[in-house]
């Protein structure tokens, strides 16, 4: 009630103010961020900047994905900042000239790894898969250790599915770049893994005891955990799978100016903080990560190759269709 | 005998300024934008060509989800037309105790949002569901003996969804059937066996192949059931192949699939568009007023009662208090006891404004779909089965093309048409009205129609002769006779509208968020027990509206 | 006249819906070769009688036998099915198949029958021709007219030879022409085949013109049962006479026994005498039209209020002081509305007030 209360507020102020000085400017954001926390920074970010609005427009990567390209080819993408989890596609809509480029300063004190070279992209957010594990079947001790070991739980693991979760794409890609080809993924159709849809549906699972142990994201483990699920999770010893969300401004944009801002806002020490809250690691070195969790640069990540997963989007598709269906 | 319509030549009629204007709004709203989807499906980068179809054909992935969308669908349709025809038969013809209430349960999957459902399913009937924890616990096997999360569960859950439209179009049908048909047949020495065979079915054949038409064409374009039961089975479909063409991104692909989708579900709809012409003279007018008869079951009366309970409980009650316990629920699975209980589900939502939005925005659309979709379908219905005005067929063709049309091909179409200048709909709530209005108009049309067609001519006639104009005509005689055949018609259109998904989750922008898609979102992100919340209030909603409504309209009409 | 066979019996039947008893404690029988009707107002219960004896209703009470074999006994818990009485059944709205053809509708009995081929197409042709449906074989019912349907709905009753026919009012939806063309159809349909009908109407006229016994009912009762000649002469009581044929009705009083019956007083003070054996007091008095004499010498002051040609015949409706009375004359009496004349009476029913 008092986040709505002090939004009406705000939103009252802004506009006593912008009708008086400014001519109020407006900008979409399309994000797969959960809603709450979209929400909130949405808020923060007008409380500072009190000449622009932020709408929220939250959806699943996969739909809001699709609806960018929906868009694009029916005349042009609405949204002016887009803050997805599925860093490949940032590529693709790169090479498709949908983002417009601009190195944010406070993108210096992001690590190289996370950020595109060009400006295209930075990541805001980082989001790891890790091994989770429901503590009623896998008790202290004993859980799997690496990725490897996680197939010994057979039909009683699970991962999401690459062709519908960006995270789990990244994943495929890098595995394959460690692995030099699929093994890992034909031993664990050998072992009958089971792949579900997204990562959401994993998480239920695990947290109802369907499965054992999971590839799954770790804010998700945190969600469950803070809900009183038997959960838990593991850093591989083989190394994470680290995923960037990255904040871009599409090229059709028509406030580039107060999409700058907005970038600015979510790339800021105020703006990671706000994230720690939500168990989300932070991009940053400056601010601290949340409780338990390990900073982004302690944390042991595997090489995703992005672009060369882009650039082969419809053969590494097809490639896991064939090994795991 | 009833004369010819006794309309005198004019040289200015309203009629036909009104026809013309409905041809241009049928044009612009369901023909160019489908138009556009199949030119999409035929473009290339080097211009036309069936580059796309050869493609999709080529790929066996394809043909498979293709082959897995008829054969799913077609078995599902064959189970539910069977089950509702043979439950209508017992509850309208029997003496079968607790009639209304058993209407009232086998209708409730109706109110349950499909992929909400297949969750409620899967919570009770899962690996680890409480059903199948239940059976592991009394048994001591390892595990269920069933599995979800296969084909045949889709085709069962599939099934169980389009029953309340079979159910209600045979009981229907059912309830008008002259007795003294059967009657007749009961005289010339036939059993009631063999006068069900002879003379009943043959009288609901329009009816069963109606709703078998309205089944197959659910089951097909069926989006949230094979995504969330068929995807473990590694089991696709053509919706969910759709589905994954736009996430590569290939448009052109995915329209490609949706205009083969629309193909396959347009067949069996000409086929019964041409058996119902043919059935057309079955139709006799009877000069008494149909006395019920209802069939003694005996000593079967109670154990009938007992396996029809067994299957309105099987399909509705239970995934519906599944739905409502998980809504309490801590997290998704959580063992059940008052420790795992909460209502925090119920104060978010209600402090949520997305979900308030939502519902603002559902019922509004849903009010304005169903009003329009009534109002122009019963125009359309009027000219071409009344005043027989020559182009009203047409209209009625027109208007009843999206029938056969998937809900993820209106949504394409929409995008294709209203993003581009002169008129930018897209992004805006307009856009899920027009997609809305294109999905219903073939609803209200074949409702409005039969609704007419239960209006004898003379009654109007006699208005015309004591010097009432046409429009006055319809305003005091025509529509006061089919109003209620129209309010059951907008309650119909109404309810689906209100928690429709398909269609609004390609075509949602911020602010115009449908109860559909926040449900949806809700469950995507991993809230299961969020949208289950939502979706017990909008439930809650749907059953007191029905509630209302029946109370207003002295029991007549339910939904 | 020879012992004749009983092919329906009626026993005690009642029925009732809930609360309401639409057939009270009903008997009656129809023999063999014998057009017996059930006639009165709608609501009556005939129709009801009907459906029980044909099994498609279940009475409350009673028994029914058809051609000796007792097929309904509310007492013993025994119901013959329907499909096993072996009648005819013709209902008031035909109820043919609208998804059979003729051929179809007419057959259908019969292949149920598991009749030959060819037995089946000798009895098709003798119905079609008997029924005068040649050509019509092959159309479905809509696309007849309303007599066509009717008698496609007779070939299927009769397909089987059923001893006992029962018809539903089979009569009412067809024009006033046919009907009367149809009346002679089934009359002589019925003496051709010998078959005993129980005929369900509410037109006196037909029940007159075909029966050769009528049993009144109302209100769920027999009334009265017998020939029409005996009803139409006799009626039991003012309902029976007021249903049958057309009646006056006048209120007048008995003042005295005479040896030849009764005198009877008129409301205008007209006295005459009556064939009756009434006491002295109030009563009405039921007059035929076609009993009373109008222009004789004699007789009391009447005045000419309206004339309608019926061809043969005149009807006059004449004014008695307070009464108005229909009068029935041959065509040779020419009054015109306003002349002053006298009527005699010269047969009467005298029924209590």
């Amino acid at each position: 009630m008092r986040k709505a209360n002090s939004l009406i507020l705000g939103l009252l102020l802004l506009l006593v103010v912008s009708s008086a000085v400014f001519a109020q400017s407006k900008i979409l954001l399309y994000t797969s961020v959960p809603l709450e926390l979209a929400t909130t920074f949405a808020e923060n970010f007008m409380k500072e900047n009190s000449d622009i609005t932020v709408e929220v427009f939250r959806a699943g990567s996969t739909d809001g994905i699709n609806k960018i390209w929906a868009e694009n080819e029916a005349g042009g993408v609405r949204a002016d900042v887009i803050w997805f989890a599925d860093a490949a596609s940032y590529y693709t809509f790169k090479d498709a000239g949908l983002l417009y480029p601009y190195k944010s300063p406070e993108a210096e004190h992001v690590p190289d790894a996370l950020k595109d070279e060009d400006g295209y992209f930075t990541a805001a957010r980082m989001i790891n898969m890790v091994i989770g594990v429901n503590r009623n079947l896998v008790p202290e001790g004993m859980e799997p250790k690496t990725w490897d070991d996680l197939l010994e739980y057979g039909s009683r693991a699970g991962m999401g599915d690459p062709l519908y979760a960006g995270s789990n794409f990244a994943v495929a890609a890098a595995f394959i770049e460690r692995d030099q080809g699929w093994s890992w993924f034909e031993r664990a159709r050998e072992a009958n893994l089971q792949v579900l849809r997204g990562n959401s549906d994993v998480a239920r699972g695990l947290a109802a005891g369907e499965f054992a142990a999971t590839m799954v994201l770790d804010y998700m483990i945190y969600d469950l955990q803070k809900s009183g699920a038997p959960v838990d999770f593991v850093w591989p010893e083989d190394g994470a799978v680290s995923i960037p969300s990255p904040v871009a401004i599409m090229a059709d944009s028509k406030n580039i100016e107060a999409a700058k801002a907005f970038v600015d806002f979510t790339l800021s020490q105020q703006g990671q903080a706000l994230l720690v809250k939500d168990g989300v690691i932070p991009v940053r070195g400056d601010v601290a990560p949340p409780e338990g969790m390990p900073t982004a640069d302690q944390i042991d990540m595997m090489d995703v190759p992005f672009q060369w997963a882009a650039e082969n989007t419809a053969e590494i598709r097809e490639t896991f269709e064939k090994i795991m269906y | 005998m009833p004369a010819k319509s006794a309309v005198k030549k004019r040289s200015f009629d309203i009629r036909n300024v009104l026809m013309v204007f409905i041809l241009l709004f049928f044009l612009a709203i369901i023909v160019y934008p489908l138009f556009l989807v199949v030119v999409k499906s035929v473009s290339t980068k080097t211009g036309l060509s069936l580059e796309n179809y050869r493609k999709i054909l080529l790929s066996s992935a394809n043909m498979k989800a293709f082959w897995n969308s008829l054969w799913v669908s077609s078995v599902a349709t064959l189970l539910c037309v069977t089950a509702g025809a043979g439950l209508a038969m017992f509850v309208v013809r029997t003496d079968i105790p607790g009639k209304s209430w058993l209407k009232m349960l086998l209708l409730l999957p109706y109110g349950i949002p499909p992929f909400i459902g297949a969750m409620a399913w899967a919570q009770l009937f899962g690996p680890v569901g409480y059903v199948s924890r239940l059976y592991t616990n009394l048994t001591g096997a390892f595990s269920a003996p069933w599995n979800i999360y296969s084909a045949a569960v889709v085709v069962i859950v599939l099934a169980v969804y389009q029953f309340p439209v079979v159910f209600i179009t045979i009981s229907g049908a059912l309830g008008k059937i002259d007795t003294s048909l059967e009657e007749a047949s009961r005289m010339s020495g036939a059993g009631p066996l063999r006068t069900l065979i002879d003379v009943t079915l043959p009288l609901i054949t329009p009816a069963i192949l109606a709703s078998s038409l309205l089944a197959f064409v659910g089951c097909i374009s069926n989006f949230g059931i094979p995504a969330l039961l068929g995807f473990r089975a590694r089991f696709f479909v053509l919706t969910t192949r759709i589905y994954s063409a736009l996430a590569i991104p290939d448009m052109t692909l995915a329209t490609a699939m949706a205009v083969l989708l629309a193909v396959t579900a347009g067949i069996p709809l000409l086929l019964a568009k041409r058996l119902e012409r043919r059935s057309g003279k079955f139709t006799v007018i009877s000069g008494k007023s149909v006395r019920p008869q209802t069939i003694k079951l005996g000593i079967w009366r109670i154990p009938i009662f007992a396996v029809v309970l067994t299957i309105a409980l099987f399909a509705g009650v239970v995934p519906l208090l599944s739905m409502i316990i998980t809504s309490f629920l801590t997290y998704w699975g959580a063992p059940l006891n008052s420790a795992n209980m909460t209502f925090d589900h119920y104060k978010y939502i209600l402090n949520l404004p997305m979900a308030v939005r939502a519902f603002r925005n559902s019922a509004f659309l849903a009010t304005l779909a169903a009003t329009i979709t009534m109002f122009i379908g019963a125009l359309v219905s009027y000219m071409s089965l009344r005043a027989k005005m020559k182009g009203a067929k047409v209209l009625d063709f027109m208007g009843t093309i999206p029938y056969a049309v998937p809900c993820v091909m209106v949504a394409i179409a929409m995008i294709l048409a209203w993003s581009k200048p002169p008129l930018v709909l897209y992004g805006t709530i307009w856009v899920i009205l027009a997609a809305y209005l294109v999905r219903y108009m073939p609803f209200s049309i074949r409702t409005t129609n039969a609704t007419l067609q239960q209006v004898h001519f003379s009654l109007e006639e006699a208005a015309r002769v004591s010097g009432a104009g046409w429009a006055q005509t319809m305003k005091d005689v025509v529509l006061p006779l089919i109003k209620p055949g129209l309010v059951a018609g907008w309650i119909l259109v109404f309810m689906p509208a209100l928690r429709e998904l398909t269609i609004s989750v390609l075509l949602w922008s911020q602010g115009a968020e449908t109860l559909g898609v926040v449900i949806y979102n809700m469950q995507d992100a991993g809230y299961t027990q969020i949208a289950a919340a939502l979706s017990t209030v909008v439930l809650f909603v749907i059953l007191s509206g029905n509630a209302i409504v029946r109370k207003l309209s002295k029991g007549e009409i339910t939904i | 006249m020879a012992k004749r066979e009983k092919r329906i019996e009626v026993l005690n039947l009642v029925k009732q819906f809930g609360d309401y008893t639409a057939v009270n404690n009903v008997s009656f029988k129809v023999y063999e070769n014998e057009f017996f009707s059930l006639l009165g107002p709608s609501g009556c219960g005939k129709t009801t009688t009907l459906r029980c004896i044909s099994g498609l209703e279940e009475p409350t009470a009673g028994e029914i036998s058809i051609s000796g074999q007792v097929m309904t006994s509310a007492e013993e818990n025994l119901m013959v099915p329907p499909e096993r009485r072996e009648i005819g059944m013709v209902f008031q709205n035909y109820a043919v198949w609208p998804h059979m053809t003729v051929e179809r509708n007419i057959s259908y009995p019969l292949r149920l029958a598991k009749k030959s081929k060819r037995e089946i197409a000798a009895k098709l042709d003798y119905l079609l021709d008997l029924l005068e449906l040649q050509g019509l074989e092959k159309r479905f019912p809509s696309e007849l007219s309303g007599g066509q349907q009717q008698r496609v709905a007779l070939g299927r009753a009769l397909s089987t030879d059923p001893k006992v026919m029962l018809l539903d009012e089979p009569l009412s939806n067809l024009d006033a022409k046919l009907r009367e063309q149809m009346r002679f159809e089934l009359k002589d349909l019925q003496q051709k085949t010998g078959i005993s009908i129980l005929y369900v109407t509410h037109d006196q006229v037909e029940a007159m013109a075909m029966s050769d016994r009528v049993a009144v009912m109302k209100k769920g009762d027999i009334v009265q049962e017998g020939s029409p000649h005996e009803i139409y002469e006799n009626p039991k009581d003012q309902f029976v006479a007021d249903f049958i044929g057309t009646m006056n009705f006048l209120p007048c009083t008995v003042t005295a026994k005479t040896d030849q019956g009764v005198n009877v007083r008129l409301g205008n003070g007209a006295e005459f005498g009556l064939d009756s054996g009434a006491e002295r007091g109030d009563y009405i008095l039921a007059v035929r039209p076609e009993d009373i004499v109008l222009g004789s010498e004699e007789g009391t002051d009447c005045e000419v209020d309206v004339r309608i040609f019926l061809g043969n015949l005149i009807e006059y409706r004449v004014r008695l002081g307070e009464d108005y009375l229909r009068v029935q004359t041959d065509a040779s009496l020419r009054l015109e509305p306003g002349d002053q004349s006298r009527l005699m009476i010269k047969h009467g029913l005298i029924f209590p007030k």
